[in-house]
């Protein structure tokens, strides 16, 4: 009986059943398969582009890294870090301040070194360094320009120079900014681009390869520090 | 007898007949809706299949890149130390120190007949000279080459004669100071 009155209410109402089912079918159609579908369809195709995107960049970062040469590289860095070194490295100033007076005729008496300071809007630190010489005037502003574009980055802050007209030799007192710098809190990551190096900065590089081998390679040139034997 | 029809079915069941194909064109019509979403759905599906295995296949080239780089991270490390140093020391080089400027600008003016005894620059670059010359005229010239913009190439702002005074024998002792601009 039941069946029968299904039936029957449904021959009655078909032409309202039948289209309702299939609106209602279609419906969840759509909302459950077709629009869920399109919209990761859309996302995934943002998603797969911007993987496309890091891969392309990846690919043209790691050629480049391939590309560059390991020992040159490291040169590189060591003559970087020579002239501007992570720590204050007071043998390397009076190593330096050796070989330049010498080099011109100079006796270095004696090297102070003092206090902090800071560095010309930059994050670099130096300290004082008073320097005591004796040798030729002639050749003075020579030492002083060879001082300020030397293997460290040294800058002066004072001088005093006493001289013998007669022997035409000076008794100068410099006075030294000597700087020094840390290395930097992070080295890079996997999506920061390469560092490209300004052209006055590979000028400056190139020029520091022609006049100085790096501090790693370097023979001792320099006169001694002290007596070979200190008991004598 | 021509044109003499009579249509001897009820009038119920031409309206039933009638019911039942409009209810047929419903069905066909409410069918090929539901074929058509089904076929949409079904496609839509492909095509994620095959975004998602493109998808993958990108992520499996990404790892490799990344594992590629990662095994040159020295270098990159380097890199960055190798700028970061030369960047911050072009910044000192760029320009001498104001005191070297006017050391070297004093000495290339003096001439060999003034003999400075003396060169005192401080800290804000100005200089003391006290010198000693026998020849009035070199003197002249030379302080005149420090305050004229020609010769001090306007590095000077001013230049102060602190003292001057002649010996008995004709020398000159001159203490003068040069301030920079």
């Amino acid at each position: 009986m039941q069946k029968e009155q299904i039936n029957a209410l449904y021959h009655k109402y078909k032409f309202y059943i039948f289209p309702a089912v299939i609106g209602i079918s279609s419906l969840i159609l759509i909302a459950f398969v077709i629009y869920p579908q399109i919209m990761k369809l859309l996302d995934d195709n943002n998603l797969e582009q911007n993987i496309a995107k890091r891969s392309q960049f990846l690919e043209v970062k790691a050629e480049e890294l391939e590309m560059l040469d390991e020992d040159e590289l490291t040169n590189r860095v060591n003559l970087a870090t020579g002239i501007l070194p992570p720590d204050r490295d007071f043998g390397n100033v009076i190593e330096v301040l050796q070989r330049l007076t010498g080099s011109l005729g100079f006796t270095l008496i004696s090297v102070q070194l003092g206090q902090t300071t800071s560095g010309r809007k930059t994050d670099a630190t130096g300290f004082v360094t008073k320097v005591e010489l004796i040798g030729p005037q002639a050749v003075l502003g020579r030492l002083i320009n060879d001082i300020e574009n030397g293997p460290r980055i040294m800058k002066i802050q004072g001088i005093e120079l006493s001289s013998n007209p007669i022997s035409g030799a000076a008794s100068v007192t410099l006075s030294l900014d000597v700087f020094y710098s840390g290395l930097p809190k992070t080295l890079g990551n996997l999506d920061a681009p390469l560092p490209k190096l300004s052209s006055k900065e590979e000028e400056l590089i190139s020029k520091l390869a022609r006049s100085y081998s790096p501090p790693s390679t370097q023979e001792a040139e320099s006169s001694p520090r002290g007596k070979l034997n200190p008991f004598e | 007898m021509q044109g003499l029809s009579i249509n001897l079915i009820p009038a119920e069941l031409g309206a039933e007949e009638l019911r039942r194909k409009k209810f047929i064109r419903v069905q066909i019509f409410g069918i090929s809706a539901i074929l058509l979403l089904a076929f949409l759905a079904s496609v839509t599906i492909s095509l994620r299949i095959l975004q998602q295995q493109d998808i993958r296949r990108e992520q499996e080239r990404l790892s490799e890149v990344e594992s590629r780089v990662t095994q040159l991270k020295n270098r990159e490390a380097s890199l960055f130390v190798l700028k970061n140093r030369l960047a911050t020391a072009s910044r000192f080089l760029e320009t001498p120190s104001k005191q070297v400027i006017i050391f070297n600008l004093v000495n290339s003016l003096l001439p060999s007949s003034i003999a400075a005894n003396s060169m005192v620059v401080d800290r804000s670059g100005n200089i003391s000279v006290s010198a000693a010359t026998s020849d009035s005229a070199a003197l002249d010239s030379f302080l005149d080459s420090l305050v004229s913009k020609e010769t001090n190439q306007d590095k000077v702002s001013q230049v102060v004669v602190e003292s001057l005074s002649r010996a008995r024998d004709g020398t000159f002792r001159v203490n003068f100071k040069v301030v920079p601009k």
